[in-house]
């Protein structure tokens, strides 16, 4: 896995691309998208929608 | 001008005393570097930001700061896998994959200090479940945050 932070405003090439309006926008393999900070179990749901992995429901910690 | 005053400084070599544990590199690119300057915001903008990095590695011992040109140096571009600038690779024990690009101003100065402390403690509170799932998975995974410094 590889993350990159990218400042919008210094890449407007990529921040055009990406369609990002509002931030923080993140985006997964190219193909999975949302904006705003999500709680780590929705994060990772849209890391293995990215993946096409099932995902098993959270459970209670 | 430094970016950094005294009062902040002291509060982040006091955080880094405190958190850090492994050193941390910073593998900062830059489009050209030997005091010569782009001529226009491109160049300007990688200058603040080494000048930010710098300031950073100069308070504490464990964080010590590379720089590279891009031109220059595409071999380490290569291997750090940066093909843009201003970037900075935040290299602990190990390579963790993340990348910053372009200028760690503003709230994203305080996301700078968190990448370097969790790097350098090379670990995570991340959840069992969390876990669990990322060692299902088989295929490369490229995440991109899209940020802006306000």
């Amino acid at each position: 896995m590889r993350t990159d932070i990218v400042e919008a405003g210094e890449f407007p090439d990529l921040a055009e691309r990406y369609n990002v309006y509002a931030v923080p926008k993140i985006v997964i393999n190219d193909t999975v998208e949302f904006v705003g900070a999500q709680p780590e179990p929705h994060f990772m749901r849209y890391v293995a929608q990215a993946a096409g992995v099932q995902e098993a429901p959270p459970t209670d910690e | 001008m430094p970016f950094l005053q005294e009062q902040d400084a002291a509060f982040v070599r006091t955080r880094f005393a405190q958190e850090l544990r492994g050193d941390v590199t910073l593998e900062f690119f830059a489009p050209v570097t030997g005091g010569l300057a782009l001529p226009g915001q491109d160049g300007a903008i990688a200058e603040y930001a080494r000048q930010i990095l710098a300031e950073v590695a100069a308070l504490s011992p464990k964080i010590r700061l590379n720089v590279h040109s891009l031109m220059a140096d595409p071999e380490a571009a290569k291997a750090f896998g940066i093909t843009r600038t201003p970037a900075t690779a935040v290299i602990g024990a190990q390579d963790y994959g993340v990348r910053f690009y372009g200028m760690p101003a503003g709230y994203e100065f305080a996301t700078l200090l968190d990448l370097i402390i969790a790097v350098s403690q090379g670990s995570t509170a991340i959840a069992p479940h969390t876990r669990e799932l990322l060692t299902r998975l088989s295929q490369d995974i490229h995440v991109q945050v899209f940020v802006t410094p306000t």
